[in-house]
């Protein structure tokens, strides 16, 4: 998982995604490292929110019996947490690097086109 | 709100009213979904016609405090619950609270600029006024905060399985209508009257201004029971209806529990059982305010009891042990008389207070019609099914709420699980716990949205939002200035040492003196103590009586031959013995020898019998009579010494009366300061503020400054507090404790701390202290500490006899045996001896502290400090790599935690690894990934810099405290401690406990200690 992939995953907007993503690798040392922190933080509050769910669920269908609870609980709930997270990853990076795709072409088109505009002014 | 003008240069943030610093001042849009969503048409068009602005909102003075107030004292707490707890909010996180102690809190500084840590080497933080300030200079600070005091609410109410409804659920019903709800008066003008006479009187002054309370202007609530009467008040139908809906069957139906009872007693049968909250409620009901009901809800309580972090949060944030309560019968009843959760009173008033903050907030601040919200956080998750809608504030943070919750599309179920939007949905039997858990989650889930929201904003000013600003710029300047050493930085630090060891020195002259103020009682009760143990030690005496008649028998015995042993029957003994031999002389002369020959015999033999019975006679009076001599002059100088101290002791000599003052005013200043009932932390408690902890165990232990500077904050916080409850005077403020004076009685409290801290742990005392408190108690005895410190065994006994045959004690209380005697005085002693050392023994920690600074002065390792602070900012820099190799340490774990150690041959090692190589292999693994410095050109160097600023033993506190292992993994050797570390990573990460996020916090909190540790030099 790298720091890239946290930005992607994060229920951000896509704008501040594509703003992240775009200025991140430039960013001066202090501020790389505050906003590193920041995304890790919430990465980890993220993930913190899922065992939660799971837990939650789990406890609910354990009441059902249809979980068996024993001490191996918080286990499967840090491993079934830790796939969902993997797996909204992929989804996540994905999805996003079709965006940024997306948005670093239309960057070129707009380059393009003033540079041609720039042309045909001369 | 008319003469407020847009905010200079842009549209963005917040920005104050020129008129005062103290009102915040937003545009409307963005608190609101819709502009003007919440102001009635006809009031809109009045203000367009006026030509008045309407796109802002404004929070003014009152309220601005009301949250600044919640800030400062919801962030105390989480400082409070993170010292006891350091690892507390990486085990919770389901709460931005990690967020807001770094967004509102700063780290303490010693003098020397260093940071303070506190007994788990962590930072100590202080609440910043400055930083809560800024937090509340935009909008997402107050939506945060309101979002904050809603969970919060929620959590304490659901804690004791309540809840508080404000106005009948009728209230919000959907019909176009109704949606203005029951007519809600300000006021009711004459019904004020008879109210205040009926109601009033039992609840006080304060119903009096009930509608314009503020927020920590709510006093606890006593209803000294009786019966509210009221059949003289003509109350038109709606009130009666509303007056059986809150005192009457409703409420004695629903049932409040033995903790709703507790809330406030109940009210009289007449009217069945309702809380004072119930009957404030119902109060405002009747002059038009708002109204408040409680009732049971157990399902609330069942919602939050299962959940860890849930419980974990209110015991160590809230302070409510969720494990005292229990439901029994349907309601939420006490599992154990006495708890660890606080008073019920307290959480009530939090309660009560947070309601009314939310209160003003949306009626004074959003200007949100009454009608359209409730004053109960939660109370939509259970008016919902028959409202089928959520307050209708028409803000933000309700819409993101309503978004994230997704009440019609599963938010909402009921017990069968149907969504209210399924055929056949049953309002009547809803899943209240499934509903409570999913909004919660949801109310978490804005919270943390909300606060990113806030974090992106800080980011797209370009501001740094980290507490510790700039930090790689910071370390730079730092190393360059050590670089050229220009002779500042020693001057600095000398001068900050200098002060620092000048507050120690006047720290330890308040001490000096206080201990000096004992000296001249303390010097005779020593030579008291002395002088009886020498008596008891030699002579088998020690008071006067008994060293009296020592001194007797031993007289005695140098002239009265009767007596057995004695110095005069053993001369006589000899007398005798000599006589006998001198009368047979003349029988063992052969009858041979006569005359003068005979005579001349004789007189030899007499001569040589007399001379050897001298001798005998001379060293028996040298044996013993010299003896006898000498210890009667001893026995007679331990006995005027006695006799001189004992005089020393008497109630009425300056010294006693100086050392009872001293002695008494120790106990009364502990009572100012640490007092259960009465000290400084239950004077914030009873209005409301939060407590600084100055408890006895916390005076006795946390350094002398530190005292004060709780002390300092009571008081600030006393003098902040808003009328009509404040300002109040609460300890000291800063400036006064400068004053010597002051700080003087300071010392006493925090001796008198440490002293009853001895006391309470000298398992020796329990036996001794009864007897102790029946020798000094008024009505039994009524003998003095110092009387008691002045008597012997025997002479205590003497003096109880005495007051018997006086009448001046009842005979039916016994006198003391001698070892209860022994006891009682043994006692007095040892109060007296604690209280010494109390004062002792901080002087002997400032002398060493002194020590240590003097060291400092003159010893300042500029050169190291530059390699910490390269490699302080090696592992910044690295953070990056390193939080993504986090996954790689679990993946990796044989080596990372390995805890073998490398081979003095191994030459995979260089000289300088080798040379410390009884550390875990692991430590080497742990230390590449932090600084990468296996592939250093200058490896073996670098691994001599870097290993000195992360050891063994701080690797493995930074891991310890991370992971919250328990206390046994710690061991004495670094390198012990850390294999016992690694070993319980080794564990959990075999069971799959360990996540990558664990590990990537773990590996967080190294690099922060690093950094901090380089940004603290000064």
């Amino acid at each position: 998982m790298t720091t890239k992939d946290i930005i992607k995953i994060l229920p951000f907007e896509q704008t501040f995604k594509d703003q992240l993503l775009e200025q991140y690798d430039s960013l001066d040392p202090d501020r790389k490292s505050t906003i590193v922190d920041m995304l890790w933080d919430a990465y980890g509050m993220f993930y913190d929110v899922k065992l939660q769910e799971n837990m939650h669920l789990a406890l609910v269908k354990a009441d059902k019996g249809e979980f068996e609870l024993d001490n191996t609980f918080y286990a499967k709930m840090v491993e079934q947490t830790e796939k969902e997270m993997q797996d909204l990853s992929v989804q996540a990076v994905e999805g996003a690097d079709l965006s940024a795709a997306r948005a670093a072409m239309e960057k070129i088109v707009r380059e393009i086109r003033a540079s041609k505009s720039v042309k045909s002014s001369k | 709100m008319a003469d407020i003008q847009p905010p200079p240069g842009g549209v963005r943030g917040v920005h104050k009213a020129p008129e005062s610093g103290d009102k915040a001042i937003f545009f409307r849009r963005e608190l609101f979904v819709r502009e003007g969503g919440t102001r009635n048409s006809t009031e809109d068009r009045l203000r367009r016609e006026r030509g008045q602005k309407s796109e802002f909102v404004k929070f003014d003075e009152n309220l601005n405090k009301q949250y600044r107030t919640y800030l400062q004292n919801h962030a105390q707490r989480l400082i409070d619950a993170t010292r006891k707890n350091p690892q507390l909010f990486q085990a919770i996180r389901h709460l931005p609270d990690a967020d807001i102690l770094t967004l509102l809190t700063s780290v303490r500084k010693n003098a020397d600029g260093k940071e303070k840590l506190d007994e788990h080497n962590n930072p100590i933080l202080d609440v910043s006024q400055e930083k809560i300030q800024k937090f509340l200079e935009k909008s997402q600070g107050w939506e945060i905060t309101t979002k904050m005091i809603e969970h919060e609410t929620a959590m304490l109410e659901f804690s004791l399985g309540l809840n508080h409804l404000v106005r009948p659920p009728a209230t919000r019903n959907p019909r176009p209508d109704l949606r203005s709800g029951l007519p809600l008066n300000r006021d009711r003008g004459w019904l004020n009257v008879p109210v205040e006479d009926y109601i009033g009187r039992f609840l006080g002054r304060r119903v009096y201004d009930v509608a314009g309370r503020r927020r920590l202007d709510l006093p606890n609530i006593h209803i000294a029971g009786g019966y509210l009467g009221i059949p003289a008040i003509q109350f038109n139908a709606a009130d009666i209806q509303m007056w059986h809906a809150r005192v009457g069957s409703a409420i004695a139906s629903v049932g409040l529990g033995a903790v709703g009872l507790a809330l406030g007693g109940p009210v009289g049968a007449a009217v069945g059982a309702a809380s004072p909250m119930a009957v404030e409620g119902m109060v405002r009901t009747l002059r038009g305010g708002l109204r408040m009901d409680v009732r049971q809800l157990t399902e609330a309580f069942e919602a939050i009891s299962h959940n860890t972090e849930n419980k974990t949060y209110l015991r160590e944030v809230l302070q409510i042990d969720l494990d005292d309560f229990h439901i029994v019968g349907g309601v939420v009843d006490r599992a154990r008389p006495t708890g660890r959760s606080r008073d019920i009173k307290l959480i009530q008033k939090d309660i009560l207070e947070n309601l009314h903050t939310r209160e003003e907030f949306y009626t004074k601040g959003l200007e949100v019609p009454e009608n359209n919200f409730d004053s109960s956080p939660f109370q939509t998750v259970l008016n919902y099914a028959h409202h089928q809608q959520v307050e209708a504030l028409d803000t933000k943070m309700q819409a993101e709420l309503v978004n994230e919750w997704k009440p019609d599309e599963g938010g909402i179920r009921d017990a069968g699980g149907l969504r209210p939007i399924d055929a056949g949905f049953n309002p009547n039997n809803l899943d209240h716990i499934g509903n409570i858990r999913r909004l919660m989650t949801a109310q978490r889930k804005v919270l943390m949205k909300e606060m990113q929201e806030f974090l992106r904003e800080e980011l797209q000013e370009r501001k740094v939002i980290d507490s510790k600003g700039p930090s790689l710029e910071i370390l730079k300047e730092k190393k360059e200035e050590r670089t050229k050493d220009d002779g500042r930085i020693k001057k600095e630090r000398a001068e900050g040492l200098t002060k620092r060891k000048k507050t120690l020195t006047e720290a330890k002259e308040s001490l000096t003196t206080e201990k000096n103020s004992l000296n001249t009682y303390n010097t005779a009760v020593d030579a008291l103590k002395k002088a009886r143990q020498d008596a008891q030690d030699k002579y088998g005496a020690n008071d006067v009586a008994s060293i009296n008649a020592v001194i007797t028998t031993r007289e005695n015995g140098l002239t009265d031959h009767t007596i057995v042993g004695s110095y005069a029957k053993q001369a006589r003994a000899l007398e005798t013995a000599r006589k006998k031999e001198i009368g047979k002389i003349d029988a063992s002369i052969p009858a041979t020898i006569t005359g003068k020959t005979r005579i001349n015999e004789t007189n030899i033999r007499a001569t040589n019998i007399n001379a050897r019975y001298a001798e005998q006679q001379a060293k028996l009076k040298e044996d013993v009579y010299n003896k006898v001599k000498q210890e009667v002059t001893e026995l007679k100088a331990l006995r005027s010494t006695i006799e001189t101290s004992q005089r020393a002791l008497e109630e009425r000599q300056t010294g006693v009366m100086a050392a009872r003052i001293q002695l008494e005013s120790l106990r009364t200043e502990f009572s100012t300061v640490a007092d259960p009932a009465a000290g400084i932390d239950i004077q914030l408690a009873n209005v409301g503020l939060p407590v600084v902890n100055l408890t006895p165990a916390e005076l006795a232990t946390q350094p002398v400054d530190e005292i004060f500077r709780r002390i300092a904050a009571a008081n600030t916080a006393g003098a902040g507090l808003p009328p009509p409850a404040g300002p109040v005077t609460i300890g000291w403020s800063e400036a006064n404790l400068k004053r010597p004076e002051i700080r003087q009685r300071v010392i006493k409290a925090v001796v008198e701390a440490r002293a009853q801290t001895t006391e309470n742990a000298d398992p020796t005392r329990v036996g001794r202290l009864p007897h102790y408190n029946t020798a000094t108690n008024p009505a039994t005895w009524n003998i003095s500490e110092n009387l008691l410190r002045s008597y012997s065994p025997a002479e205590l006994i003497a003096e109880q006899t005495r007051r018997h045959a006086a009448g001046l004690v009842p005979l039916v209380i016994p006198v003391f045996t001698p070892d209860q005697a022994a006891n009682a005085i043994l006692e007095a002693h040892n109060r007296l001896q604690v209280r010494a050392d109390a004062m002792t023994k901080p002087i002997e920690e400032i002398d060493e502290q002194l020590k240590q600074i003097d060291h400092d002065i003159n010893y300042i390792d500029l050169k190291g400090e530059v390699a910490q602070i390269d490699a302080a900012v090696e592992v910044v820099k690295r953070k990056d790599y390193i939080y993504e190799q986090a996954a790689s340490i679990r993946i990796n774990r044989n080596r990372f935690v390995d805890t073998a150690v490398i081979a003095v041959t191994d030459v995979e090692y260089t000289t300088q690894e080798r040379a410390v190589a009884t550390r875990p292999k692991g430590y080497f693994e742990m230390l590449d990934l932090m600084f990468g410095y296996k592939s250093k050109a200058e490896r073996g160097g670098y691994f001599e810099e870097i290993q000195k600023v992360l050891p063994p033993r701080k690797l493995a506190e930074v891991l310890h405290n991370s992971f919250g292992y328990p206390a046994g993994v710690v061991n004495a050797d670094e390198n012990v401690y850390l294999t016992n570390v690694f070993n319980r990573m080794q564990t959990d990460m075999t069971a799959r406990r360990m996540s990558t996020v664990r590990l990537q916090r773990a590996m967080r909190a190294v690099i922060h200690r690093l950094e901090d540790e380089a940004l603290a030099l000064a």
